[in-house]
């Protein structure tokens, strides 16, 4: 009824409703920024076609969230987006993450990345830093999501980092 | 529809400079012109009841001859011979009278018969007078529950409100300026400056323009972040009617950076003050914001809503002047208004996404509506300063 008013005074407001998530969402339209010492920049491109899934709707309000310094255990949740994520308010669309969601499809970007290079290389331990993810569900169909992350390639005799990436990443989602 | 005061009142003398009023409506002036014949065909003089308004904003109450009325201009030399309730004769400078207004219904009163003063206490409910015709000025003209009206405070005049928690203060430093100063007490955390310029274009309009800055005087030793001036708005308004019954639309620009970085919203006010009686009015005050980025994307652009309703008390009247020994409350201008009412918040929050790498800020299609309220208003002003001199002399032209 509320709504009803509003609707035919100023035009209608659509509350957010979870059930809008479900289904396959694919990134794209990727703008990036790293530290100078990180030249990521070009890692993130549509051809990647990493898809997401926010698994089920009815989690999304969980304030539980997650953190891990573990890529392996932030990998179990790219199809399960809502297990890492939570509403920032009831019915707005926006939704914040514990962790940079693109680090849930590491291993399909990886080969491009530099301290994944270094990894390699000379055997350091991985470890993700801060990382956080903002999104927006625009619409029935699109998310914009802002992320951040920083990743060590951590040398265990000295444990300090042999190589650090530290950057923005700005992408959309599209429902498929 | 409300408004009509002021209009078709008065007789009033052919000299230019003359400025005397009626409270009574146009067909006294048929009243007026009986008593003019009358006095010209006998001897007896002919005594109407009247209110002279003094520059020093005194009202005095009493009865008049109605040649001296006919022949008074402020700027001869003339001595008024009032009547006073008491019987007393007080004698008062043409000079010094501002404006003179007839108060009762045609009474052509011979002075013979005036042992028993024929004067009306001013005491009148709405029921005993015409429609529109209240027995004293309205302080509150200048203000709805918080916005201005574009009826402008005199030189002199201000007031000090409190609402709730929050205190201001308002003073007229000229006939059409007028400052504003307010804080939430007794923490100042929320303060606020203002300025406003209104001005009578005729009889029915006013108009103003004006700014208001909201700030945290603590900010800067705050943790936080937060804005020093986290509102600030500039208006234009209009106002129809008179003191008692008028109507004001006004819009603006509101600049906020409380809920984001930096948002501008246009707000479209609309109040309403219809006096009801000599000590009640109704006053609503109702508030639509808007924001035009959110049209960019295909959405509404109403961010939110704020209605009110409120009885208005005019309350007591002036006792600090002595007039040869009487308090002249029953005649003085109104000191003090209550304002009781109900405030209800409505509004849309809808979410946005900034992209630091382009700048860019999207908004989302999904909103959520909300409600606050009603919520209990109560606002007790007192009005000091002189009285408010008649309209006419407004524009301060």
């Amino acid at each position: 009824m509320r709504y009803g008013i509003f609707c035919c005074l100023l035009g209608c407001v659509t509350p957010f409703d979870p059930a809008v998530s479900t289904g396959t969402w694919k990134e794209s339209d990727y703008r990036a920024e790293f530290n100078s010492a990180c030249s990521a920049a070009g890692v993130f491109k549509d051809a990647l076609n990493l898809e997401y899934a926010f698994g089920e709707a009815s989690d999304y309000l969980d304030t539980g969230g997650f953190y891990s310094t573990s890529i392996d255990a932030l990998q179990t949740y790219s199809q399960n987006i809502w297990g890492l994520c939570s509403s920032y308010a009831y019915a707005d669309g926006a939704f914040y993450c514990d962790s940079a969601l693109l680090l849930t499809q590491y291993d399909k970007w990886k080969d491009a990345f530099l301290v994944e290079q270094v990894h390699q290389e000379q055997g350091c331990t991985l470890s993700v830093g801060s990382a956080y993810t903002d999104g927006l569900f625009i619409s029935d169909t699109q998310v914009r999501l802002v992320q951040y992350f920083e990743v060590y390639c951590i040398d265990e005799s000295s444990q300090s980092s042999l190589r650090t990436c530290a950057g923005t990443v700005s992408s959309l989602w599209t429902k498929q | 529809m409300i408004i009509h005061l002021l209009m078709g009142l008065a007789f009033a003398q052919n000299q230019p400079d003359v400025d005397i009023e009626t409270a009574e409506e146009v067909t006294e002036e048929t009243s007026v012109a009986t008593m003019i014949e009358a006095e010209s065909s006998s001897t007896p003089a002919v005594w109407v009841p009247v209110r002279i308004t003094l520059r020093n904003g005194v009202v005095l109450q009493g009865q008049i001859d109605l040649q001296q009325v006919i022949d008074w201009s402020p700027d001869n030399d003339d001595i008024l011979q009032l009547l006073l309730d008491s019987g007393s004769n007080q004698p008062i400078d043409s000079a010094k009278v501002v404006s003179i207004q007839q108060v009762t219904q045609a009474s052509v009163v011979e002075l013979e018969k005036v042992s028993e003063p024929a004067v009306e206490k001013e005491e009148v409910t709405s029921t005993g007078l015409p429609e529109g015709q209240f027995s004293y000025a309205n302080p509150a003209a200048s203000r709805y529950l918080y916005a201005p009206s574009s009826i402008p405070l005199q030189q002199g005049q201000g007031y000090t409100s409190q609402k709730l928690l929050f205190t201001s203060t308002a003073y007229g430093v000229t006939d059409n300026v007028t400052l504003l100063i307010g804080s939430l007490v007794p923490f100042p955390f929320v303060s606020v400056v203002g300025a406003k310029y209104a001005t009578r274009l005729n009889d029915d309009w006013h108009i103003g323009a004006g700014g208001e800055a909201f700030f945290f005087p603590f900010a800067n030793s705050l943790d936080g972040g937060l804005p020093s001036v986290p509102i600030s708005v500039g208006y234009v308004s209009a106002t129809y009617g008179d003191l008692d019954s008028h109507v004001t639309i006004a819009t603006g620009v509101i600049y906020e950076q409380l809920f984001s970085d930096g948002n501008i919203v246009h707000p479209l006010m609309v109040a309403g003050h219809k006096r009801m009686s000599n000590r009640l009015a109704l006053v609503t005050e109702n508030w639509l914001l808007f924001n035009p980025d959110a049209l960019a994307v295909q959405q509404s652009p109403f961010n939110a809503s704020i209605t009110s309703i409120s009885f208005r008390l005019i309350g007591r009247r002036d006792q600090s002047y002595q007039i040869l020994g009487k308090m002249v409350t029953d005649n003085g201008y109104p000191r003090y208004t209550w304002d009781i009412g109900m405030v209800m918040v409505s509004g849309v929050s809808t979410a946005t996404l900034s992209d630091p790498l382009t700048g860019e800020t999207y908004r989302s299609l999904f909103g959520e509506v909300w409600n606050l309220g009603p919520i209990p208003w109560i606002d007790y002003t007192w009005h000091f300063g002189p009285a408010r001199r008649p309209e006419s002399s407004d524009t301060g032209e």
